[in-house]
């Protein structure tokens, strides 16, 4: 009822009448919104996954939830992933911050008169509340590929054409980056590559890490099958099974600006696992790779470039010795 | 001194007044008025007063100030007024029944009950629908705390102390649980349900409110009942035997009332930690009183504190939203301790 | 009301129990290492075979962590409950715990001390002051001194500490979730890092507390009794919780703020062996020690390859358990 009427308010406001203007969209949770073809104004209920990817995209964004850390933009306010990957601020922009993810500010986004909210799974508490302001979609975050969310972010925003030509660009450059592989390193699926971290006395393994894990199964590396198994996301290992995770080339990640930078990233590994370094292949040759965690979070074409240039750098086109050799 | 008489088929009793309670009633009414003008008036949408006015009573339908007024602001100050209440007044029993002044409901189980059991639904369903939550939360408050008089019950001897033990062992357990899953589950999934584990009001509908306020009026006669046992434990077991009270009953009834008050809110807004403790506490601190002065002053004080709670976490650094359960540890810890520095308390508990 | 009638008994049995599993412990884990390996590795190490290292500085560390931690957290417990003649008291009521998290995540958030290095250090500091400050206010009220007081403004304290620690990490999602196995406990090899700091704490609050056991039975039984039995209460009260800040503060600076052994420990002890506190501090010192070193062999093997968080591990092993306790004894 209270879409209709809204979608009615809409109707009235614009002098075209245009009943067509709208459309019917099926979200993550199943709710079934009217949603305008081509959102004009857009809140964001989160940095990383869809303030980054719209602001790729080109839509109008009105505002997006941020984070507060002293450490960082002066402790002002930032858009998780957008402000590392884009430098994208709520002073430079026309974004309004409407607080943080995990309880948004829903009077300030109300403020906003937005036309579509873009929500998260795991912060969709508040999804009757919010629907009530303006239409709202809940996009699924963890459960599916970082390429089928983006594109489901670009169809509720109505920008799937733009989505499709920065996607076109990807898989050109993914396209030389594989036949480049194959040429230098035979079947890739040789190389194994795992992607493990110590933080916070717990010795981490993932097999899906943001564009990370993304553009090394693109690229059809293989990994220990520890990792190959999980069932989810991540496992935390014990440390005294840290051969479990051997592999050609071993990839953690830093936050040089949340105060992680990449020695004391080093120094984590030395505390827990004394010893590592000796027992693992990779970084006992000089392959472990440090990538910047926050930029590499944000989901978005962008992204991805910078990881498989990465990888194309320090795994492809290096000399490496492999494991076991 | 005045006096109250209160007549009802369990009898007549009759509880006098100190000259400080209607004081301190007043008082806290007058708190509760201005709490609620500025819940509806303040906010980060700006709604001037004439739009305010016009909202409240004409309430044009369509209008975002509409919306604002009646589908956010009012309802989530009802809630957390009926939920502090609540829960202050399941502290106040709690207290009285184990005779410890660090008794509050989630030494029953029932924050931890109700936890485990949304947090389980979170992770395992995780497009459940919303509605659900409250439901569940309460069915595993019911169930935890049943755990907990299901096990500690037994042996007479030292039934309060095998009951705070017990109480004690059954929670640490079922938050273990919590915990594993929070740990092991996804991470999408963990961090909706910490959401709702940090205990705020910002989800408050009507049908919670009305479903808040149908609870209190069934229980409310049975806070009439609880009185007087609960003045006869005042004085020890022995004492309240002697005052031919029938203790182990009582003493279940009791507990069972403390429960269902405490799962009711606990199920809506998820656990606000601090408030059982700290409105009884306050109240015990700042006035010696009767008991049935005293359960209705913790009620009414625990209300002020959360609706006081979620106007603060909603509003002081907006648009960054505080849930009610950190603002309201926040504000009672420190009167608290200022309470302890200025007054004794009473010698009994 | 216990499981021994004469606590003499009770002792041995402890004690051969804990060398039994500190055994266990060095044999088993995660990783399953021949018995003539683990010989070779103390009496001829070589770093470059990963098995000597995993016995030598991943086993021995922890077993050595587990044991302390076991025994000051179980030890501080006792002695709150004595002091503060309250069953729900635990070293944790004085604010220990949640001034160790407030430190730390304070320190990373507004200090930019964000290695995991610092942690500890943080965190002892961070224990020490909100003790400080509840202590302070428990002195100076005005009714002061007595156990109530105490252990209400520790949970006030307490309560203020950990919603100003939540209140940080909800705008502070990343170091949240670095942090949050960190302020639930967790017993790993760089706890040893602490050891030559913590230890001559450790040791002197161990000795100070069984040192003062006679007294802390006489307390237990109320101000009143004590001072008929010629002890100074108030004196002896400040004593006994310097004593338990200072175990805790060393406990909390190898592990963590690890909840849940303060509280049950000493109960289970009593369960055991009776209300005389010369036993009960010994033998919570044994069982809380005996008691880590299970639930971090439980950590290691129970999912292996994977290590579950040792807070969650007390909870799961201890809790039922006390619970069965409580049901058989009282």
């Amino acid at each position: 009822m209270k879409y209709l009427l809204i979608a009615l308010a809409l109707i009235c406001s614009n002098s075209v009448v245009l009943a067509d203007q709208t459309r019917l969209f099926v979200d993550g949770q199943g709710h079934e919104v009217r949603i305008p073809i081509k959102a004009k104004r857009i809140v964001s209920l989160r940095g990383e996954q869809f303030t980054a990817p719209l602001i790729e995209l080109g839509a109008p964004i009105v505002g997006s939830t941020g984070l507060v850390q002293e450490a960082i933009h002066d402790g002002k306010p930032f858009i998780r992933g957008a402000h590392d990957l884009f430098h994208t601020t709520f002073e430079g922009s026309d974004i309004a911050f409407v607080g943080a993810p995990k309880q948004p500010d829903i009077e300030a986004i109300a403020a906003l008169k937005p036309d579509l909210i873009l929500v998260p799974d795991f912060a969709s508490d508040s999804y009757d509340q919010l629907s009530a302001i303006a239409p709202s979609v809940v996009i699924n975050i963890w459960s599916n590929s970082a390429r089928e969310r983006y594109r489901r972010i670009a169809d509720a925003v109505g920008r799937l054409d733009r989505f499709q030509k920065l996607e076109a660009t990807f898989d050109f450059r993914l396209a030389r980056a594989k036949a480049l592989t194959e040429k230098l390193l035979g079947d890739p699926s040789k190389i194994s590559v795992a992607i493990a971290e110590v933080r916070g006395k717990r010795f981490r393994v993932y097999k899906n890490y943001g564009a990370m894990s993304y553009i090394l199964k693109e690229m059809g590396f293989s990994r220990p099958d520890i990792i190959e198994n999980i069932d989810g996301d991540r496992l935390d290992l014990s440390p005294e099974q840290v051969q479990a995770i051997d592999a050609d080339f071993l990839v953690s990640s830093y936050a040089d600006h949340f105060g992680q930078p990449p020695a004391d990233l080093r120094a984590n590994w030395d505390n827990l696992i004394p010893g590592w370094h000796l027992v693992l292949h990779a970084p006992r040759n000089n392959q472990h790779i440090l990538i910047d965690r926050e930029p590499m979070r944000a989901l978005s074409f962008r992204s991805m470039e910078e990881i498989l240039a990465i990888y194309l750098a320090n795994i492809v086109t290096r000399d490496f010795k492999r494991l076991g050799e | 001194m005045s006096k109250l008489i209160y007549r009802s088929k369990y009898g007549t009793i009759s509880f006098s007044l100190e000259r400080a309670v209607p004081l301190a009633l007043v008082f806290l009414l007058v708190c509760l008025f201005v709490l609620f003008v500025l819940s509806l008036a303040l906010g980060s949408y700006d709604l001037s007063l004439s739009h305010l006015w016009q909202a409240l009573f004409a309430a044009p339908e369509g209008e975002t100030s509409t919306t604002i007024l009646w589908d956010l602001r009012l309802p989530r100050f009802l809630a957390s007024l009926l939920v502090g209440m609540m829960l202050g007044l399941s502290g106040a029993i709690l207290q009285g029944v184990t005779r410890n002044p660090l008794a509050d409901p989630s030494l029953v189980g029932v924050s931890q009950g109700a936890s485990l059991a949304v947090v389980a639904l979170i992770v395992l369903w995780p497009s459940a629908p919303l509605h659900l939550r409250p439901i569940i939360g309460f069915a595993g408050a019911l169930l935890a705390a049943s755990l907990v008089q299901w096990i500690a019950a037994g042996k007479s001897s030292s039934a309060s102390l095998r009951f705070i033990l017990v109480g004690v062992g059954i929670s640490a357990t079922i938050s273990a649980c919590t915990n594993a899953i929070l740990t092991y589950g996804q991470i999408n999934h963990a961090a909706a349900a910490l959401s709702w584990l940090a205990g705020s009001v910002h989800t408050a509908s009507w049908g919670e409110c009305l479903v808040l306020m149908f609870g209190l009026a069934v229980l409310s006669p049975c806070l009439v009942w609880a009185v007087r046992p609960l003045s006869g434990l005042r004085f020890g077991p022995e004492l309240a035997t002697g005052l031919g009270l029938h203790l182990k009953r009582d003493r279940s009834l009791l507990i069972a009332l403390a429960v269902a008050l405490a799962a009711l809110a606990v199920s809506m807004t998820g656990p606000l930690g601090f408030i059982g403790l700290i409105a009884a506490q306050l109240v015990h601190r700042l006035l010696r009183v009767g008991t049935g002065s005293h359960l209705l002053l913790s009620a009414l004080v625990g209300g002020v504190l959360v609706a006081l709670a979620d106007l603060v976490g909603r509003t002081a650094l907006a648009p960054i939203q505080l849930p009610a359960g950190l603002i309201s540890a926040a504000i009672g810890a420190p009167i608290f301790i200022a309470l302890i520095f200025r007054n004794a308390g009473p010698k009994h508990l | 009301m216990r499981l021994f009638t004469n606590p003499v008994h009770a002792l041995p049995l402890i004690f051969g129990l804990l060398i039994v599993v500190a055994l266990l412990h060095l044999g088993f884990g995660a990783k399953p290492v021949a018995l003539s390996t683990i010989l070779q590795a103390f009496h001829s190490f070589d770093l470059q075979n990963f098995d000597h290292v995993i016995i030598r500085q991943m086993r021995v560390p922890r077993m050595i962590a587990a044991i302390c931690v076991g025994a000051a957290l179980s030890v501080a417990g006792a002695l709150m409950q004595g002091v503060t003649r309250n069953p729900l008291a635990d070293p944790g009521l004085l604010a220990l715990m949640s001034g160790a998290a407030f430190g730390v995540v304070v320190g990373s958030s507004f200090l930019g001390i964000e290695a995991d290095i610092w942690m500890p250090a943080l965190a002892a500091a961070g224990a020490l002051a909100a003790a400080c400050l509840v202590t302070i206010i428990a002195l100076f009220a005005p009714s002061g001194r007595s156990p109530a007081v105490l252990l209400l403004s520790g949970a006030a304290v307490s309560a203020f500490l950990n919603a100003m620690t939540s209140g940080i990490n909800l705008l502070n999602e990343e170091s949240f979730s670095t942090f949050r196995v960190w302020l639930s406990g967790a017993i790993t090899t760089d706890a040893l890092h602490m050891l030559p700091y913590a230890a001559p704490w450790l040791i002197g609050g161990l000795l100070l507390a069984l040192g003062s056991a006679r007294q802390v039975t006489a307390l237990s039984m109320g101000h009143e009794a004590a001072t008929g039995l010629g002890v100074n209460a108030t004196s002896l009260s400040i004593r006994l919780l310097l004593c338990t800040v200072v175990l805790t503060a060393s406990a909390v600076a190898m592990v963590g703020p690890l909840g849940f052994v303060g509280l049950v420990v000493p109960h289970a002890t009593r369960l055991l062996v009776g209300s005389d506190y010369r036993w009960i501090i010994p033998c919570s010192a044994l069982v809380g020690a005996l008691f880590l070193l299970m639930v971090d062999l439980a950590a290691r093997m129970v999912l292996a390859p994977v290590e579950i968080a040792t807070g969650v591990v007390t909870t799961f092993l201890g809790a039922p358990l006390f619970v069965l306790l409580v049901r058989r004894v009282l």
